[in-house]
């Protein structure tokens, strides 16, 4: 009778290392061969149930950590609420890192919130490749601090408390050579006026929106410096945002911002095959100059409540686009924060961008309104795109009369004959 | 390069031939490659005909893996494909598809996966059985250990459900 306990004892805690700590711990009661298998696992994982009354984490990690046997412990995630003492939380870093830890997640989660002290050890783990912080205040940076090998962090509602302004973020990042990828997300609280990312090695940036239903803008700053960028995505409309050098590895580009001079934006982003744009700011004014390094872009997507005079010029400069994405949404939780209100101007361009003639495949509008602005734009693609396969609009109705009104105020004005499009509709 | 046909052998004789991308999916076969000569059939001691034939179909069907521009359908399919081929062996077959899996050093993630997904979130009479412990009556852990691990510390780490149901 053949079963599992036939595998060798390192394939079995391979696949213990797969579930839960909780599940692996419970094999022990399978068989004798069992019973200390789960010793083995270099993982520990815990996640708080933040209802139960008596909080069981302490005990639970202290004899996880206390009875494992495994020569390393290579990652630690934590998941902790209200009853985490600091002296624990601090002991518990401490021994991750002296079990050479490689992959540390430490996410508290409280309310209201208080930040749990970071304990300084941290800084000093040099097998350390991936750290996500989550609501924790990081007070001082010691001098020996070195993450040499750190690819990964992210900082999530971090708060930085220093005497003088700004300066342990810096601290922090440069102790970081070989950091990859970056994801920040600010907070009312994180105590950082000017957020300053000046990593050259950084490969992926992903600045989160703001929790809870803040909308008051402020003057806090992120300022970026990150010339081997190769992704970028914010959504942060509530501080003001800098790029600081062009990224020529750049590829895609995911922005929401409020933004003060569009034209050093879109010149650092000149190499962006993928583009999207929300850009709410008080100062609109784009020049040709500005736009014209962008000829890589092959995907665009647009807001049409903030960005939208910016759409004949970037079609005028994006030989190569394929795909032009019209995004009109109002409903949505991170929909666009202008208060501009300035809709479509459309003048037809003097002549057809080239894009038009021989590139562009694909077109969405998403929240199409029906307004005879947009209806001159929609009409304008639809004539001058020679290869455009589909174009789709998204529109909300309320019955099936004004989906087909749509699409005939369109077809019906359009003048040439029967072109290869498709013209689809979709209901919001 | 590219239609370079390899023969790979199972420790009972069993033959194969198959192209050299599918082959070295199996990464123990890259370096049999480069050191022998191409163009004498790779043996693989520990792995008998009918589970070599299984790891090959495998190998077959997951090729284009590397590939990124696979659509969301051609991934689900796959996806789905997988899980049959992972339900349909006995547990013997499927012991022993682990253990060549483990010594060919491919499909591995997908045959850890499916055991991982048998022991999360079961009851361990329920892992038990999958496990085919049900009959191991010397496998079982004797009952004054069993006594012990109730009042140890471990209890804070076991699912009452999981410590009651057992030691009814």
């Amino acid at each position: 009778m053949s079963s599992i306990c036939e595998l060798s004892d390192d394939l079995l805690v391979k696949i213990l290392s797969l579930v839960k700590t909780k599940d692996a711990v419970a094999t022990s009661l399978l068989s004798k061969r069992w019973l200390s298998l789960w010793k083995l696992v270099p993982r520990l994982d815990y996640v708080t149930t933040p209802w139960h009354s008596s909080d069981p984490s302490s005990d639970f990690i202290n004899n996880f950590l206390l009875l494992s046997e495994a020569p390393v412990l290579e990652t630690m995630h934590l998941r902790l609420g209200y009853f985490c003492k600091r002296e624990e939380h601090e002991r518990w870093v401490e021994i991750a890192v002296a079990r050479h830890v490689r992959v540390l997640e430490l996410i508290h989660s409280t309310y209201p919130s208080t930040p749990m002290p970071c304990p300084s050890s941290l800084f000093t783990c040099r097998g350390l490749v991936v750290l996500s912080l989550q609501e924790v205040m990081i007070w001082e940076i010691p001098s020996t601090i070195f993450l040499q090998s750190l690819k990964t962090l992210s900082l999530l509602c971090v708060r930085f408390c220093s005497r003088r302004d700004d300066e342990l973020v810096h601290t922090l990042l440069s102790a970081c050579p070989v950091l990859e990828t970056l994801v920040v997300r600010r907070w009312l609280e994180d105590c950082v006026t000017t957020f300053n990312i000046a990593v050259p090695s950084l490969q992926s940036l992903y600045i989160m929106h703001r929790p809870g239903g803040h909308v008051q803008t402020d003057d806090r700053e992120c300022v970026i410096n990150a010339p081997s960028l190769k992704a970028l995505k914010v959504s942060d409309e509530l501080s003001w945002f800098r790029l600081l050098v062009e990224m020529p590895k750049l590829v895609k580009a995911e922005i929401k911002i409020r933004q003060d001079d569009s034209k050093k934006l879109l010149r650092c982003l000149a190499s962006a095959k993928h583009l999207s744009l929300c850009v709410t700011s008080a100062k609109q004014l784009l020049t040709e100059k500005s736009v014209e390094n962008l000829c890589q872009l092959e995907y665009l997507e647009l807001c049409t409540i903030c960005s939208s005079d910016w759409l004949c010029l970037l079609l005028k400069h994006s030989p190569k686009l394929r795909v032009l994405r019209l995004n009109n949404q109002t409903s949505q939780r991170n929909c666009c924060g202008s208060s501009r209100k300035i809709r479509v101007k459309w003048e037809e361009p003097c002549c057809v961008p080239e894009c038009l003639v021989t590139s562009l495949e694909t077109v969405e509008w998403i929240g199409y309104e029906g307004t005879e602005t947009e209806k001159e734009v929609a009409i304008y693609i639809l004539e001058k795109a020679n290869h455009l396969k589909k174009m789709t609009i998204s529109r909300h109705i309320t019955n099936l009369r004004e989906k087909y009104r749509t699409l005939i105020d369109l077809v019906s004005r359009l003048s040439c004959c029967a072109s290869k499009c498709r013209l689809e509709f979709v209901r919001l | 390069m590219s239609s370079n046909k390899i023969v790979l052998t199972s420790s009972d004789g069993e033959s194969h031939e198959v192209e050299e991308v599918v082959a070295r999916k199996l990464k123990i076969v890259g370096p049999m490659i480069e050191n022998d000569c191409p163009d004498k059939a790779i043996i693989l001691q520990n792995v008998t005909g009918k589970i070599l034939a299984l790891v090959i179909e495998y190998c077959k069907k997951h090729v284009d893996d590397d590939q990124v521009d696979a659509s969301e359908e051609a991934k689900k399919k796959l996806k789905d494909w997988d899980e049959e081929f992972m339900k349909s062996p006995d547990l013997e077959t499927f012991v022993k598809l682990m253990q060549a899996s483990n010594y060919l050093n491919g499909l591995l993630g997908l045959t850890c996966q499916s055991v991982e997904d048998s022991i999360k979130d079961k009851s361990v009479e329920e892992i038990r059985e999958s496990f085919g412990l049900e009959n191991e009556e010397e496998e079982a852990i004797p009952r004054n250990t069993l006594e012990l691990l109730k009042t140890q510390d471990l209890r804070c780490f076991l699912n009452p459900n999981n410590c009651f149901r057992f030691f009814l």
